[in-house]
């Protein structure tokens, strides 16, 4: 798949560079990924479909709306194939969407709208969705294993608190460990129901923030792994990434809650690493001698 | 080759001279270019075609044409109208005009923002058809007075013009004082 940096993506619009960054944060369009460097790179798929739509447009956001269309005929795709439980065409529709996008932009733009609507249209218990579950964490799961994974310096905890493969959460969790596999910090996925062994886990990664994802697993379960993993690797922050996040409970622990969106949660766990690490690694410093934490708050999550 | 030269005739004795009447050549309406959001025109040297259809200036919007009488300036509140009476632009005056931003509005229908001020059913109609018929491009410009949808006792002018380039209609509100 082609990028283009933000000079090239403005010379083919034939704009200035702080334009198509306007256009970013007032239409949230076109949409970057981040290099390791942390500059924009832009989809060449998204790029042309723009400029066309431009051509022949009335206004920017009329312009954008007509590329977004484009993006949505994907979606539209892969939901037919689910919903016809035909696993080949789907793949074939992701296909056709990764030569237009990044494996992000795939997922985040095609993937997971369609599973959100299959739930909604069948129930998330229904037969389609359960196929296309599978089928989507299979595909995830191949994806990852395909990953090239960057040199990482930061990695995270993935606290799995789904239910099972089916379970609309897990599709989002395996997308947000794509995301942040291949584009940092380093995750470890493991579920909230498994506790032991826990030290070795962590002091093979070293983790620098602990991420609970999913609403199935109680918070008693939850907040006993937690505790777990903060005493094996020191007062993590900790972030909830679909998690109940209109719940009370939440408020008193300074939990970070996540977008929904898997490439904004990855964002925001840079940066919130980011502005942890001195003050985190001076207070794992002087937390390491003692060797005893203070308890995790069973409503900490 | 040589000019045409009528044949001399013979003045007729006694009969006033007939006056020459001028008559200018019929000229196509000029054409003025402004953008779609902050409705100012391009600054491009003459006989240059720009090179961007986004405006310079903002670069929130897309550069559109309309007859020099009723193309905006950037004082003037102004909406395009495609063909499906979905807004299609809103300039930055007109978001404040109608309290709405742009992203928000684009794509929606015009009735959800304006009404025809005077409630019989033919003004009415004559609103939404005069935009439509604008929006084809085929409309002398036409002033109606139009109330935003939530809400009476307002009223505006809207000059009811067509623009482009694709064709739409380009509604130019004005307050009445």
């Amino acid at each position: 798949m082609r990028t283009l940096k933000t000079s090239e993506a403005a010379a083919f619009l034939n704009v200035s560079a702080n334009t198509l960054r306007s256009w970013e944060r007032r239409f949230g369009y076109p949409r970057p990924m981040r290099s390791p460097g942390q500059h924009r790179l832009y989809t060449y798929g998204d790029i042309t479909a723009l400029r066309d739509a431009l051509l022949a447009g009335l206004s920017i956001s009329s312009a954008i709306g007509v590329a977004q269309e484009g993006l949505r005929s994907g979606m539209n795709a892969l939901l037919g194939a689910l919903a016809a439980f035909d696993a080949p065409a789907a793949d074939e529709v992701m296909e056709s969407t990764l030569a237009l996008r990044s494996v992000e932009r795939s997922v985040e733009d095609v993937l997971l709208p369609a599973m959100d609507q299959i739930s909604e249209r069948h129930g998330a218990d229904s037969a389609p969705a359960a196929f296309a579950a599978r089928w989507a964490g299979d595909w995830l799961r191949r994806a990852l294993r395909l990953a090239y994974a960057p040199e990482q310096k930061a990695s995270i905890v993935i606290g799995d608190a789904s239910r099972d493969e089916f379970d609309p959460d897990a599709v989002y969790i395996r997308a947000l460990e794509l995301v942040c596999e291949r584009s940092g910090p380093g995750p470890l996925c493991l579920p909230v129901r498994g506790i032991g062994s826990m030290t070795q886990a962590i002091s093979a990664t070293s983790p620098s923030a602990i991420v609970i994802a999913g609403r199935h697993a109680s918070d008693d379960q939850v907040a006993r792994w937690a505790y777990t993993v903060r005493s094996a690797a020191g007062p993590l922050p900790v972030a909830l990434f679909r998690r109940r996040p209109d719940s009370e409970r939440l408020h008193p622990t300074g939990a970070r809650v996540l977008s929904q969106s898997p490439l904004a949660a990855q964002q925001q766990l840079i940066e919130t690493i980011a502005a942890e690490r001195p003050s985190g690694q001076a207070a794992r410093a002087r937390a390491a001698p003692r060797r005893r934490l203070a308890p995790v708050r069973r409503a900490a999550v | 080759m040589r000019p045409y030269e009528p044949a001399n005739r013979e003045p007729v004795v006694g009969a006033a001279p007939r006056a020459l009447r001028l008559i200018q050549p019929s000229e196509p309406a000029l054409l003025k270019q402004f953008c779609g959001h902050c409705a100012r025109s391009p600054e491009i040297e003459p006989g240059r075609e720009p090179a961007s259809r986004v405006c310079a200036h903002c670069g929130l919007g897309l550069m559109l044409e309309a007859s020099t009488d009723v193309a905006p300036t950037p004082e003037d509140p102004f909406i395009v109208i495609d063909q499906a009476m979905s807004l299609s632009a809103v300039s930055r005056k007109a978001e404040k005009f109608l309290g709405v931003r742009e992203p928000a509005a684009v794509g929606r229908h015009l009735k959800e923002f304006l009404v025809p001020a005077d409630t019989d059913i033919p003004a009415a109609q004559s609103f939404f058809a005069l935009v439509m018929l604008a929006a084809a491009g085929g409309s002398e410009p036409r002033t109606v007075a139009v109330r935003p949808a939530d809400l009476f006792g307002v009223r505006y002018w809207a000059r009811v013009a067509t623009c482009g380039p694709s064709n739409a209609a380009l509604l130019l509100l004005v307050t009445m004082d």
